[in-house]
């Protein structure tokens, strides 16, 4: 409690001093303005109010603010309260931009995804910005793929990285007698959707009205969307670029296990209206065993709330353990490289110095100075300190001077995110001229096929899955894919489909053998 | 006796200026409110829109790609379905509750409009609603099962999503307190007179009930068609849309291509169809009802 | 009373019947209290109770931990350390709403009602029915399309474009203006107004004029005191929906000081089901997550959200009752 208020006062009292400095000493020049959007909130008027509340992170915010004006002369930093997540965040952002009161920089995926923005002209050109700071070199690939068009650059990534996995209860495994090679309640190393289902069915108890996990239909492009998965396919005729290819071989193989097991298994969850905040709350107050998540929630454990699981298990981390995505069968254990985080681009309508002032102000407080007093603040509370094992920027990565992850997170959690984080990376789409705009309405057509599939109990052969699959491949091929990039040839393809299948063949060649190259010589080999 | 016409003159003029000047505060929010942003909007569906960027003028090609959208017949064929259905299974409802909620006491009135009409936000109510239909841990579903039938998957049904979105309106509170509102201007004389004659009770409501409140049901109905047609938030909180398109409506539609697409150009002319449709329904009520009133 | 014949009350198949009613309009009662009650005791079960199959009717362990995160201002416990849940204190939410609304609502009613009794009694029948298409077309438009000329018009009032910079021009985003400008006039409510105005005959109206009542006389005397029922009628449908307003604040406010409450409760809702919740930089979610609310705390919020709507329904049906009494054609 005492070091708290202590550190609270001398920062608050910092922050002040500097401000004023700040201020007395640049309050002649004229000022670049910037709208921050995830700046400090307008909620107390007065210090000691914040005091009261012991509020320790509007302090670090407002901290920040000052502290970068200090730093940064010349620049102001206005913060907006801006709603950046919600359902309505589209609409938001529309309405703003249209009226200029946007902020400097916003996530893109409620407007139709970063190449559509890119396409539409809705986002600022970075590439000399980024270029000039000297880390972005290591930022890897996979974070930075789907935010370039034709080697420039128009976004940058969160300050945090995520991939896809599954989470798992120990004490459920242990009493349902699931057990790996070395005798640990855990799913076996390499497993696949066949392994899934069958621990799925033993973890369910009907008598409890507990399940496995959950699968609603969504899921399905939310993984997808992350990886070049096999749901496009070339254009054989040149009229467009991309077919829609929901009814791969591997898609009809993986729709029908999924249906089995909630039909017939009657093990999994699954629903057009459970979104992803149910499939959360459900694993959390232990009505399903495991759970499909993206890394990032396990890798902030803080934000767990479970209660006391069970005897043996008291904490979360102790309970629930994590490990990759399921493969396919028969596949080698493929997992898909799924690394990735959110996007954000510039707004456009900013002059240059403005944009200048906005890259600085987000690469300090995302990956420099900005980031590291927040993590020794928390630190220094006793919070977990908000690094990742998985992140775009190295800074989050390792955290010079705090306490080793070990001691937050088990070793399991690290070693498994930095596999994820290491797994091979396969050639993108992207970089070789061939993005995918109308990313959002795909998704849509996606998630209806998907869901014809798995709300309806009677759709229930390979034959009823693949005719259904076939309407929404029709029904993107007349909508969400009805362009033609411009300039792009069968050479495009040729390029891209050689790499992809040099890389499949070199690091998973079962993979290559029983899925890739049957769909390879069916739909993808146009030229 | 010279004097009247002259005095009845002015009251006509009078009345004439009246008529006007009430309307004034109203035509000027009207217009600067609604009338103006909606023509600015109506442009939009000839333009290729662009929220930075200047618009580009494209003519009727907004409209010939909602035409050959392969979702348009299916959305309208979702949107007449579910308003018919609505309308026909919610909307006596609530008048023939409040006519038999006259036939109590005062004090059981008086409670009885409390139970009956008691609001809850609506978005709240929504979100209730989705929670009672969940088929894993539902009410709806726990009922089923207390009582034997087999549990139903509700919203995640392609055939009973529709009526599950029906049922909330079942319970839209409000209208029923319109119609009481309307019950106490029929005076009870009225009533007692064509006891005399000697009606039973059905003739009474046919006789003067329901016409007396004739023109707050017209009035009603149109209300009911619009907001049926232009339902969005049930949808939107419960289903998106699904499964598999079942539930997807015009409003969600439009909101879909206008704001998650961003073709503001194609979303506006979803809306004008819309508007179309809706201005040709209301007229037709508006002459069916008024020979009736007028007779 | 008016439907059974008051002489006959005591034979025994009128009985039957009224009896019949009362159990129908009771059971009915039940069947729409059923889903109110179902929002009250989800709001205070515990986390894993509300995930329970089959659900419980009464909590087993009743808890008021979400209506506390509202009113305490402070909220989540980690460690020892408390966060805020909400920014503000809810007060300062519900000060807003009240402000909103009600400035609205005396604007707004007199316009309307002034409207509808002008195309109800006042206008020529031809001009009544052109004028009261004009008024009500705002009806028959999906309000999401014309979101973004309304912006447009508030950044530049009274244009909806910088035309020049001579012209002068107002930014009101960001002010109360904003909230109550564009509510002022609501074909909805002129709907109500000339419905009922419709059922006043003209005779009463010609025979006042006949009198020598002035046009405001003929307004003040007869027809306000005959309209109190849909004066109450509308105040109330008005003050629920701007109560319930979420998709213009959450457009045209970006203080979080200037919110009303219902934006504030459905952006706690909307985050909660976000897939971006925990990417997002919110501490506010993160601490809602931290202590695992889900459909109790909403249900919650919903409660609290209403219950204003409810005093309000409380108080106009006092109005509509005594409407009855005032009433009378003798």
């Amino acid at each position: 409690m005492e070091i708290r208020k202590k550190f609270m006062v001398g920062l608050i009292i910092s922050s002040l001093v500097t401000g004023m400095l700040a201020i007395s000493a640049f309050a002649a020049e004229k000022k670049i303005k910037i709208k921050v959007w995830a700046g400090p909130p307008t909620a107390y008027p007065t210090v000691e109010e914040m005091l009261e509340t012991t509020d320790v992170f509007k302090a670090r915010d407002l901290y920040e603010e000052v502290l970068f004006e200090a730093t940064h002369p010349g620049v102001d930093v206005v913060p907006v309260t801006w709603d950046m997540w919600s359902k309505e965040a589209g609409r938001k952002l529309m309405s703003g931009l249209a009226s200029g009161e946007a902020p400097c920089l916003y996530y893109t995926g409620h407007i139709g995804g970063i190449q559509t923005c890119i396409g539409q002209g809705l986002v600022a050109d970075i590439t000399d910005l980024w270029n000039a700071w000297p880390p972005h070199t290591e930022v890897p690939a996979a974070f930075m793929a789907p935010a370039m068009k034709d080697g420039h650059v128009y976004a940058i990534p969160q300050d945090l990285g995520m991939s896809w996995g599954v989470a798992y209860r120990k004490d459920w495994l242990e009493s349902a007698g699931v057990f790996n090679a070395e005798g640990k309640p855990a799913p076996p190393k390499n497993w696949t959707w066949t392994d899934y289902a069958k621990i799925m069915k033993k973890i369910t108890n009907p008598k409890k009205g507990t399940y496995g996990g959950c699968l609603p239909p969504f899921l399905q492009d939310m993984i997808d969307w992350e990886w070049d998965a096999p749901v496009l396919r070339p254009d054989p005729t040149g009229k467009y670029t991309w077919r829609a290819n929901f009814d791969s071989i591997e898609k009809i193989k993986l729709f029908k296990m999924w249906h089995d097991m909630i039909y017939v298994d009657k093990s999994v969850m699954t629903g057009a209206d459970i979104w992803y905040g149910e499939i959360n709350d459900t694993f959390k107050t232990e009505k399903c065993g495991t759970l499909i998540l993206k890394t990032i929630h396990l890798c902030a454990p803080d934000h767990w709330h479970f209660g006391k699981p069970s005897k043996k298990y008291p904490h979360f981390q102790e309970c629930v353990g994590i490990t990759f995505l399921p493969a396919m069968p028969d596949s080698g254990g493929m997992v898909p490289n799924t690394l990735h985080t959110n996007l954000f681009a510039f707004n456009p309508t900013l002059s240059k110095e403005e944009l200048k002032a906005a890259f600085d102000y987000y690469i300090w407080h995302w990956a420099g100075e900005g980031r590291s007093i927040y993590r020794r603040m928390r630190a220094l509370l006793g919070y977990i300190p908000y690094w990742r094992v998985i992140s775009p920027y190295p800074e989050n990565r390792h955290a010079p001077g705090l306490p080793p992850f070990t001691e937050f997170f088990p070793p399991e959690y690290i070693k498994i995110n930095q596999e994820m984080a290491n797994l091979p990376n396969a050639p993108r789409r992207d970089a070789f001229g061939l993005s995918q705009i109308h990313g959002k309405e795909f998704g849509d057509v996606y998630i209806s096929t998907a869901e014809k599939i798995l709300c309806d109990p009677n759709c229930n052969t390979v034959e009823k899955i693949t005719k259904v699959l076939q309407e929404g491949n029709k029904l993107a091929d007349e909508t969400a894919l009805n362009y033609k990039i411009k300039g792009q040839t069968m050479e495009d393809f040729k390029k891209y489909y050689t790499a992809l299948g040099e890389f499949y063949e070199k690091n998973w060649p079962e993979y290559y053998k029983n899925y890739w190259y049957p769909q390879f010589e069916k739909s993808y080999k146009v030229w | 006796m010279k004097s009247k016409p002259r005095t009845r003159e002015r009251q006509l003029k009078h009345k004439h200026y009246a008529g006007w000047l009430y309307s004034i505060p109203g035509f000027i929010f009207l217009i600067l409110f609604f009338w103006y942003p909606l023509i600015l909007s109506f442009v939009v569906a000839f333009q290729h829109w662009h929220p930075i960027k200047p618009p580009v003028y494209v003519g009727l090609n907004n409209f010939q790609l909602v035409f050959n959208h392969p979702l348009t017949p299916l959305v309208f064929k979702n949107t007449l379905i579910y308003a018919g259905l609505r309308i026909a299974l919610t909307f006596l409802i609530p008048i023939i509750v409040a006519i038999l909620i006259m036939e109590m006491r005062k004090s059981t009135i008086r409670i009885m409009m409390i139970l009956w009409f008691i609001p809850i936000s609506g978005v709240a109510l929504t979100i209730l609603w989705k929670y009672i239909y969940n088929p894993y841990y539902g009410l709806l579903n726990a009922i089923f099962v207390g009582l034997g039938f087999a549990p139903q998957r509700w919203l995640s049904d392609k055939n009973l999503a529709m009526l599950c979105l029906i049922l909330p309106s079942l319970i839209m509170f409000a209208p029923g307190l319109i119609y009481i509102g309307a019950l106490q201007t029929i005076p009870e004389e009225l009533y007692e007179a064509a006891e005399l004659e000697g009606a039973g009770f059905w003739s009474k409501i046919w006789h003067i009930t329901l016409p007396r409140i004739r023109p707050v049901i017209a009035m009603l109905l149109i209300l009911a068609v619009i907001s049926a047609f232009q339902e969005f938030n049930l949808p939107y909180i419960m289903t998106k849309g699904g499964p598999g398109n079942a539930t997807l409506f015009a409003v969600q539609y439009l909101w879909r291509t206008a704001f998650g697409y961003m073709k503001l150009g194609e979303g506006t002319a979803i809306a004008i169809l819309l508007f179309f449709f809706l201005l040709t329904l209301t007229i037709i009520q508006r002459k069916f009802f008024r020979e009736n009133v007028d007779e | 009373m008016p439907l059974i014949a008051k002489v006959g009350r005591n034979k025994l198949s009128v009985k039957f019947w009224l009896a019949f009613i009362t159990s129908f309009l009771w059971l009915g009662v039940a069947l729409h209290l059923f889903p109110v009650w179902w929002m009250f005791t989800s709001s205070i079960k515990p986390v894993p109770e509300v995930y329970k199959f089959p659900p419980t009717l009464w909590p087993h362990k009743p808890t008021l931990v979400c209506y506390k995160l509202f009113f305490q201002a402070i909220g989540v416990s980690y460690k020892g350390e408390y966060r805020t849940v909400l920014p503000f204190p809810i007060y300062v939410y519900f000060k807003n709403s009240l402000i909103y609304t009600l400035g609205t609502m005396v604007i707004q009613i007199p316009v309307c009602a002034l409207v509808a009794y002008s195309l109800s009694k006042l206008h020529s029948p031809r001009w009544s029915r052109i004028l009261f298409l004009a008024f009500i077309t705002p009806l028959l438009i999906p309000a999401q399309i014309y979101l973004i000329p309304r912006v447009l018009l508030f950044k530049n009032f009274p244009y909806a474009f910088k035309i020049s910079s001579n012209l002068p021009s107002v930014n009101l985003m960001n002010t109360t203006w904003v909230m109550i400008l564009p509510f002022c006039y609501d074909a909805f409510n002129v709907l109500l107004f000339k419905g009922f105005f419709d059922t006043i005959p003209e005779s009463l109206v010609n025979a006042a004029r006949l009198d020598g009542a002035s046009e405001i006389g003929i307004l003040r005397r007869i027809i306000i005191p005959l309209s109190k029922p849909i004066f109450a009628v509308v105040s109330w449908f008005s003050f629920s929906g701007l109560w319930n307003r979420f998709l213009w604040p959450l457009t045209v406010l970006t203080e979080e000081k200037m919110w009303p409450i219902s934006l504030r409760m459905n952006l706690l809702q909307t985050q909660l089901e976000s897939e971006h919740l925990q990417a997002g930089m919110s501490e506010i979610e993160l601490a809602l997550r931290e202590i695992g609310l889900g459909w109790n705390l909403i249900m919650a919020m919903g409660i609290i959200q209403s219950i204003p709507i409810f005093i309000v329904f409380l108080i106009c049906r006092e109005y509509l009752m005594k409407g009855i009494r005032l009433r009378g054609f003798k």
